[in-house]
């Protein structure tokens, strides 16, 4: 095995068993009672499950905003249609991702259940004064903070994504107290997680695997415990990615 | 005519005395410096600024602040005891003695400061748009000092704020310093014809600042003062005066 992608504690096993993250389940469930007891859990690709717990979520919650830079998109199929429903509780950014990050802190304080996208990790880490020195702290502090980062991580996908687009600080974020990890492994899980992250009240980082959008079937996503940079090249992803 | 002179000149006393409030309080902590041991900005030079929003800010409005926050905090209604028992690291302090000086938060009255300058420019900023979206009668304020105005999202943020008509004002004490450095070397024109620029409404003080952003009109005020004293302060760093 490929010591770059040691597999390290994932979300999944941290709801089950509580190694990372414990109180929220009940919290949510609670908070969605009425709704999850007659839900129909959809069952479909993880696109597909994300799209129609999104819709189901907006019905039932009218303090959920969802914000980003092509967030009136459709944003490869996780918001279709949803803008055309509530074009209200959508905001377009600028390419401004300190803004997009620190802003949906202000809106959270003001009562909003933000979901925040970004179409690629490193673009949710040129805002990176927001989660680390502010979004944790005030976690920490008490006060209530639902908030949602949505990020593909696109390692691998199609022929490449060069250096700055195939990191994944996904681990980063799972050692960092005050931040909630969710990583979806199967289409459920897309749904059960979101649902979870959405609903609870603190901040969340949802990483979304672009290569798994379609899919309707589950896989073991590793999570890389340490950061290691890929060339564009096939030559540089064949030997990124050999012993994966 | 008569009653509006009057009015004017209650009010200007109920802001040299609140003044005088703040001044106290940060003399307070001068004198007991080498019993803090945490890092300590006093606003003394910058007390105006948060007299005349004590006198204008109304109930429900949320103030972002900086490192320099004390004067701004009791202006939004903080309870005096409870901020210096933070600064002093005890557990009845505003945040248990997490916070200490510089990075204090009080949900009860909407007050958020940070020891990152500029860091909730951008916090302000979104909790102004969910402000707009809940046709709230509140506004955010947003108070930072002439360093803060540097950094990027400051920009985005009054991009933004312009674009959609939010109801918040932005404060910048300018006291010309960024510890040791002189504005002029940090900045290549002055700060109000730039704001203005972004399409901010201008105003002469805080009082005019805040009216127009109550009634929808993103608004800029520049404050020019001068900071007394030193940057910094701690245990181990104190001059032993006491400012009069």
């Amino acid at each position: 095995m490929n010591p770059l992608f040691n597999e390290g504690p994932l979300i999944i096993d941290s709801v089950r068993h509580g190694k990372w993250v414990v109180p929220t389940v009940e919290e949510a469930d609670a908070v969605m009672k009425s709704n999850s007891d007659n839900a129909v859990r959809p069952v479909g690709t993880f696109a597909g499950n994300i799209n129609a717990t999104l819709s189901e979520l907006m019905a039932a919650d009218r303090s959920i905003v969802l914000g980003g830079q092509l967030i009136r998109y459709g944003f490869a199929g996780l918001t279709t249609g949803l803008y055309e429903k509530y074009p209200e509780r959508f905001i377009t950014y600028s390419v401004s991702e300190e803004l997009m990050n620190s802003s949906a802190m202000g809106l959270a304080l003001a009562g909003k259940r933000v979901l925040m996208f970004h179409v690629r990790l490193d673009f949710l880490l040129c805002g990176m004064n927001a989660l680390f020195n502010h979004i944790p702290i005030w976690a920490k502090k008490g006060h209530k903070l639902p908030i949602t980062f949505i990020c593909q991580e696109g390692r691998g996908v199609n022929s490449g994504q060069g250096a700055q687009h195939s990191k994944d600080p996904t681990f980063f974020f799972q050692r960092f107290e005050g931040w909630n990890v969710c990583v979806p492994q199967t289409p459920q899980e897309a749904a059960d997680m979101l649902r979870v992250a959405v609903m609870g009240d603190k901040p969340t980082l949802y990483v979304i695997h672009r290569r798994l959008f379609n899919a309707s079937e589950g896989t073991r996503v590793v999570i890389p415990q340490e950061i290691k940079l890929c060339g564009a090249s096939k030559r540089h992803m064949d030997a990124f990615y050999h012993d994966r | 005519m008569a009653l509006a002179r009057l009015h004017a000149e209650i009010c200007i006393e109920r802001i040299e005395a609140f003044a005088e409030r703040v001044r106290a309080f940060e003399n307070r902590l001068l004198a007991n410096m080498k019993d803090i041991f945490v890092p300590v900005h006093l606003s003394l030079g910058h007390e105006r600024v948060a007299a005349e929003l004590h006198e204008y800010l109304n109930p429900g409005d949320y103030v972002f602040s900086n490192h320099r926050n004390h004067g701004h905090y009791l202006a939004a209604g903080g309870s005096e005891q409870k901020l210096w028992d933070e600064i002093m690291g005890l557990e009845s302090g505003l945040n248990g003695g997490f916070s200490g000086s510089q990075g204090i938060s009080d949900h009860s009255i909407n007050f958020h400061a940070s020891a990152i300058v500029g860091g909730l420019v951008g916090v302000a900023t979104g909790c102004a748009y969910a402000l707009k979206m809940d046709k709230s009668k509140a506004i955010a304020v947003c108070i930072v000092g002439d360093g803060g105005t540097e950094a990027g999202v400051f920009w985005e943020s009054l991009n933004f704020a312009a674009l959609h008509s939010l109801p918040i004002a932005y404060i910048v004490e300018n006291n010309g310093m960024s510890v040791d450095a002189k504005i002029e070397e940090r900045q290549a024109t002055p700060l109000v014809p730039r704001a203005a620029a972004f399409g901010l409404s201008i105003s002469g003080n805080v009082q005019g600042a805040l009216q127009m952003a109550r009634s929808g009109r993103p608004a800029f005020h520049e404050a020019k003062v001068k900071l007394e004293g030193h940057h910094i302060y701690m245990a181990g760093l104190a001059p032993k005066e006491v400012i009069a």
